[in-house]
């Protein structure tokens, strides 16, 4: 972080007060109540919570794909809210990857081919330079021979870390991933999120992962826990071993418990 | 290549049977307005041609002479009765200048100078109404082909000769040889020899036209210095109307262009081509529709990708450019295959002769592929926009969660 232009700000991401209305006709769905929470450089956080309990949500809005009902969303020092739709499209082409539970790959594409769609899209051809990347992010997530090959000839694991490669394709500063392992058997899920921890520390890019695997949010550095539409605790991993392993438990409880309740 | 470009073709050949059944069916549409057109400017270009084939492109004749209105004092025209002058006979009669500088017009490839004039040919009791016209032998050909009509006897024109209609050989009972006597609306009698005797294929002419030497005309109708008409051929017919215009403003001579003097083929023409145009217009309407159902359909089914691209922050443009293109690529594939389709046909058809011996008048040369390209294409991109549109807003996080 010492290295940061001076006027650049701590944070990537700050969230404060958010709330998200859902209207249908006169009936109204209050799904965020006010979530507050920050977001350093290079943290790879895991967004925790039972089913309904707003992850999904928050992730749309932290994505620029929905606006909030109020409250302040940064990034980057800049205050989303007042950007126009094209503005958001724009920073969110620049700025932030996605990584979804099904991979959603373009199936009339090669692999190499999906892995360059947000540059070539944006920039109106495919460049040199983003084949090259696209070439260099699949050999990182171990495809560099199946670059050629259709979407839809690769395996469920080969296809999400196309999708890996994708997201990263535009050097984001910020990469949501919505159950990025949820579809996927034990070994290709380690595999995946393995490959999410590494790339998170060679790149510094911040990570918010929303799962619903506890063993994977152990291995993020921080947990945020969502219940009900707000944020009920931040667990920080601490430095020593054993509040490491009271961190774990809380957090562990907190998951059973949320899962117990059904919320 | 477009990045755009690249995903609409990509598309449009991921599912190639759809593609196919689409380009087909604007080729099928493109093929019918292209042969369409081949037919019916053929037909009109058929009928144009048989009756500027046999008639002047532009007539000059005398001026009709306008009697002077008078004005009061106070310059307010008082109600008055005009009436054409009929003390002088209509004639041209500085014919010669006229005809020396019309004839060396750019595009005008012939001329014949007639005298005209009705009289009455008789032979034993049976008179016969007719129109007498006089023009010089060696020009006999150079508005009607004469001279190849000739079933009997022989194109030519001496003093005393005259060549007439089968119908009116046939009603007079005269053969080629035979003297037949004329008498002339200014009185004047005559005893002429049938030189020859023609066919148009019309009755009506065949039945009332003779043609006589310039010279007898004149003598026939009292015309010693003047002329009747000076008609005139041209290598483009469709510059006649202009031709027209500059001869009368150059003379101040009554000039008329081929086509204001038949009003019933303009009409007959006016009515065939309203009719190809509402066929062309179903067959636009046809694109639109199938290429707007085609696209809308592959938009629905398309939505899941669409949200996704959105997610990675293409704009809504790029999404309307891809289904767009797919809508120009679609047309343009199909409309130069429908041309060429629509070229063949109408060679194919033009080639078959009719049990008559006759050819079809199509004319493939006339099927006006550069707008049916044109239109066709710009029928497909008009249809593609509405499809792209809504592709373009459709809501990302809906269609991803679909």
């Amino acid at each position: 972080m010492s290295n940061l232009p001076i006027n650049m700000p701590q944070s990537l991401l700050d969230v404060q007060n958010l709330h998200k209305v859902f209207i249908d006709k006169d009936f109204e769905t209050p799904v965020l109540k006010g979530v507050t929470f920050t977001l350093e450089r290079g943290e790879m956080v895991a967004l925790l919570g039972p089913s309904g309990s707003g992850k999904s949500t928050l992730l749309t809005i932290l994505g620029t794909l929905m606006r909030p009902t109020s409250g302040s969303l940064q990034m980057l020092g800049e205050d989303l809210t007042r950007f126009t739709p094209d503005a958001l499209t724009e920073f969110r082409n620049r700025k932030i990857g996605f990584i979804f539970q099904y991979h959603h790959l373009l199936p009339d594409f090669t692999a190499v081919e999906n892995v360059m769609f947000p540059h070539a899209g944006r920039v109106g051809r495919e460049t040199p330079f983003a084949r090259e990347r696209a070439a260099m992010l699949l050999d990182r997530v171990g495809l560099r021979d199946r670059m050629n090959y259709r979407a839809t000839r690769l395996s469920g694991g080969q296809k999400q870390r196309v999708a890996v490669a994708r997201a990263l394709m535009n050097e984001p500063a910020l990469i949501l991933a919505d159950e990025p392992t949820g579809n996927l058997d034990r070994e290709n899920a380690d595999q995946v999120f393995a490959l999410l921890s590494e790339i998170q520390r060679e790149t510094g890019t911040t990570f918010l992962i929303s799962t619903h695997d506890r063993e994977m949010a152990e291995r993020c550095g921080r947990r945020i826990h969502m219940r009900g539409g707000v944020v009920v605790s931040q667990a920080r991993e601490s430095k020593v071993p054993a509040l490491r392993v009271i961190d774990r438990t809380v957090a562990r409880l907190e998951t059973t418990q949320l899962r117990d309740t059904g919320r | 290549m477009r990045f755009e470009l690249k995903v609409a073709l990509r598309y449009l050949l991921s599912n190639r049977v759809q593609s196919a059944l689409l380009i087909g069916g604007v080729a099928i549409a493109v093929t019918v307005f292209t042969f369409n057109a081949a037919l019916i400017n053929g037909l009109a270009e058929f009928q144009i041609q048989r009756v500027v084939g046999s008639s002047a492109h532009v007539i000059i004749e005398p001026a009709k002479p306008t009697p002077a209105r008078l004005k009061s004092a106070d310059g307010a025209e008082r109600l008055t009765a005009t009436q054409r002058s009929l003390d002088r006979r209509a004639q041209i009669k500085q014919w010669r200048t006229i005809a020396d500088s019309v004839e060396n017009l750019p595009g005008v490839t012939a001329m014949s100078l007639n005298i005209l004039g009705t009289g009455l040919v008789s032979r034993g009791q049976m008179t016969m109404p007719v129109t007498l016209k006089g023009v010089e032998p060696s020009r006999l050909s150079a508005i009607a082909p004469v001279n190849d009509s000739i079933i009997a006897g022989e194109p030519r024109l001496g003093l005393n000769d005259v060549l007439i209609g089968r119908k009116l050989a046939t009603d007079l009972g005269l053969g080629v040889g035979q003297p037949v006597f004329v008498q002339s609306d200014q009185g004047r009698e005559r005893t002429l020899t049938v030189r020859g005797i023609y066919t148009t294929g019309v009755d009506s002419l065949d039945a009332r036209l003779g043609y006589v030497n310039l010279e007898t005309a004149r003598v026939l109708f009292d015309l010693p210095e003047g002329l009747s008409e000076i008609e005139l051929k041209l290598e483009n017919i469709y510059a006649a109307r202009e031709l027209a215009r500059q001869i009368a403003n150059g003379t101040g001579l009554e000039v008329s262009a081929w086509m204001d003097k038949n009003q019933r083929l303009r009409e007959a023409l006016e009515g065939q081509g309203s009719s190809g145009s509402i066929i062309k217009m179903f067959t636009l309407i046809t694109i639109v529709v199938g290429v707007a159902s085609a696209l809308l359909l592959t938009t629905m089914r398309r939505r899941p990708e669409i949200g996704i691209m959105r997610s990675f922050g293409l704009s809504e443009r790029f999404v309307l450019s891809v289904f767009m293109l797919q809508g120009a690529l679609i047309g343009i594939i199909g409309s130069v295959i429908g041309c060429l389709a629509g070229f063949g046909f109408s060679v194919l058809v033009a080639g078959i002769t009719t049990p008559s011996g006759g050819k079809l008048p199509v004319e493939p040369a006339l099927g006006q592929y550069q707008s049916a390209l044109l239109l066709a294409a710009a029928a497909s991109i008009i249809a593609a926009f509405w499809p792209a549109r809504s592709a373009s807003r459709i809501d990302p996080v809906e269609a991803i969660s679909q």
